[in-house]
């Protein structure tokens, strides 16, 4: 079983916390021994003493801050075999900016069981504004995943747990790259409707007179009041039924009433 | 050379056997051995520390020495020698018997059968002997029945051979396990104050 032992990860803690120089040196050494299995810089560290504190608490930070995130080593490796796996899927599919030809395909697997990837919707353009921007938004994060993923490759050298910051970065990265493209894809485009219809005679009057009284009453409420919003969006309602039966406001009143934000259009 | 005498008491009862218990690790597990005393240095100063670790394992981190229950009033530890003076060693040996033959013994033995292990028996007095040294490589058999007919024994079986230069050494030292730690000296639980 791989359990994180919480009070060995409790004692790296106190280690740390104790002042440099009233730490048990060898104590430490063993304590990253455990960890790494570094026998070299054990020995190394048992010999050169507190000359070696600087790398030994470096050391001792950086698995502190994998243990804190409930993470063991071999969680650690796994991890990156996942993450590395998924960007790389992620990356050979190539950038969603650069695309011209709007054939971007981004292959499924089992975390996006329903994502199509396709790029550059047709209808990109009357997507809303949130949506449209997902998809700039991930080409920004393509080049960061990229970015992140070289580095990655080039540190191949060193442990897993050197790498670990930066494959939690990449991973946190692809979700979101992933998810973003989920949400774009699914998108809808909402067609607007015209849910005004012409008022009957007797409800264009009792409209005008609604706008009117209520004109008065603005006068008297405070702005911030929330009632006031209220009466403004009910007379914003009323506005436009008045507009689209034909009727119209006198210049003096359009401009009377534009000071409390109400509109014409 | 440290010889003493061997002195035995007459009505002193001897106890027979081991515990129903034992604990392994993989050697990868273990980042540092305890020492065992040279015999030509003379580091122990009295006959029975010569044959006894000193100091503890230490096991890498979040790794825990791992119990295998066994059955009772089965499994004896043994040594003979192996190979001709001066090249001689001890091999020790033993068989252990684990009720069950499910699917957690089969995976055990589907790992143990390819890797190096180091087992600790404790005898029936609570003192731990160690199978598997540094030096050597343990070598584990398993084996397993599921028993005929209604009464017939079953379980699984792991025959251990494990050379080294003494006779399976004791350990009294820390044994660090999934249920804390317990002393090597006395098969009992180590009581830490905060």
């Amino acid at each position: 079983m791989n359990t994180l032992d919480n009070k060995f990860t409790k004692e790296i803690q106190n280690w740390l916390n104790t002042p440099v120089d009233d730490r048990d040196i060898e104590a430490g050494a063993l304590m990253l021994l455990k960890l790494n299995h570094n026998q070299f810089l054990y020995r190394n560290i048992i010999l050169r003493g507190r000359s070696l504190m600087s790398t030994l608490e470096y050391e001792m930070k950086k698995h502190l801050t994998i243990r804190l995130k409930g993470m063991t080593l071999i969680d650690v490796s796994n991890q990156e075999q996942k993450v590395m796996e998924h960007a790389t899927k992620s990356l050979n599919s190539g950038s969603p900016l650069t695309d011209e030809k709007n054939e971007l395909v981004i292959d499924s697997d089992n975390d996006q069981p329903n994502a199509k990837h396709i790029g550059q919707r047709a209808d990109h353009d009357k997507l809303s504004a949130e949506i449209q921007n997902l998809y700039v938004q991930n080409g920004d994060i393509y080049f960061q995943m990229k970015a992140l993923y070289n580095d990655l490759l080039q540190m191949a050298d060193k442990e897993p747990c050197d790498r670990e910051e930066k494959c939690f970065q990449l991973g946190e990265l692809d979700k979101e790259y992933r998810a973003n493209w989920a949400k774009y894809d699914a998108a809808q485009v909402i067609e607007s409707k015209q849910t005004t219809t012409k008022l009957s005679d007797k409800d264009y009057v009792s409209a005008k007179k609604f706008i009117s009284d209520n004109k008065k009453l603005l006068t008297s409420l405070d702005a911030d009041d929330e009632k006031t919003t209220k009466v403004i969006t009910a007379m914003q309602d009323k506005i436009n039924q008045v507009i689209s039966s034909g009727g119209t406001f006198s210049p003096k009143n359009q401009e009377e009433l534009k000071k409390y934000g109400l509109k014409f259009e | 050379m440290l010889y003493e005498s061997l002195k035995f008491c007459k009505g002193n009862p001897v106890p027979v056997g081991i515990r129903t218990h034992v604990y392994a690790i993989s050697k990868d597990d273990i980042v540092k051995w305890p020492e065992l005393p040279s015999t030509d240095k003379v580091d122990a100063k009295t006959l029975d520390t010569l044959a006894q670790y000193t100091g503890d394992f230490t096991l890498s981190a979040d790794k825990k020495w791992l119990r295998i229950d066994l059955l009772d009033k089965k499994g004896k530890l043994e040594w003979e020698i192996s190979g001709t003076k001066p090249n001689v060693l001890f091999l020790n040996k033993i068989i252990l018997n684990h009720p069950l033959y499910n699917a957690s013994a089969a995976a055990f033995q589907r790992m143990a059968v390819a890797d190096d292990l180091v087992y600790l028996v404790p005898q029936r007095d609570g003192k731990y002997r160690v199978l598997g040294c540094e030096a050597y490589e343990t070598t584990t058999k398993p084996s397993g029945s599921t028993g005929e007919g209604i009464e017939g024994e079953a379980g699984s079986n792991f025959e251990i051979e494990a050379p080294d230069v003494c006779p399976a050494p004791f350990y009294a030292g820390k044994i660090e396990t999934e249920a804390g730690n317990i002393s090597g000296a006395t098969d009992t639980s180590i009581v830490t104050t905060p």
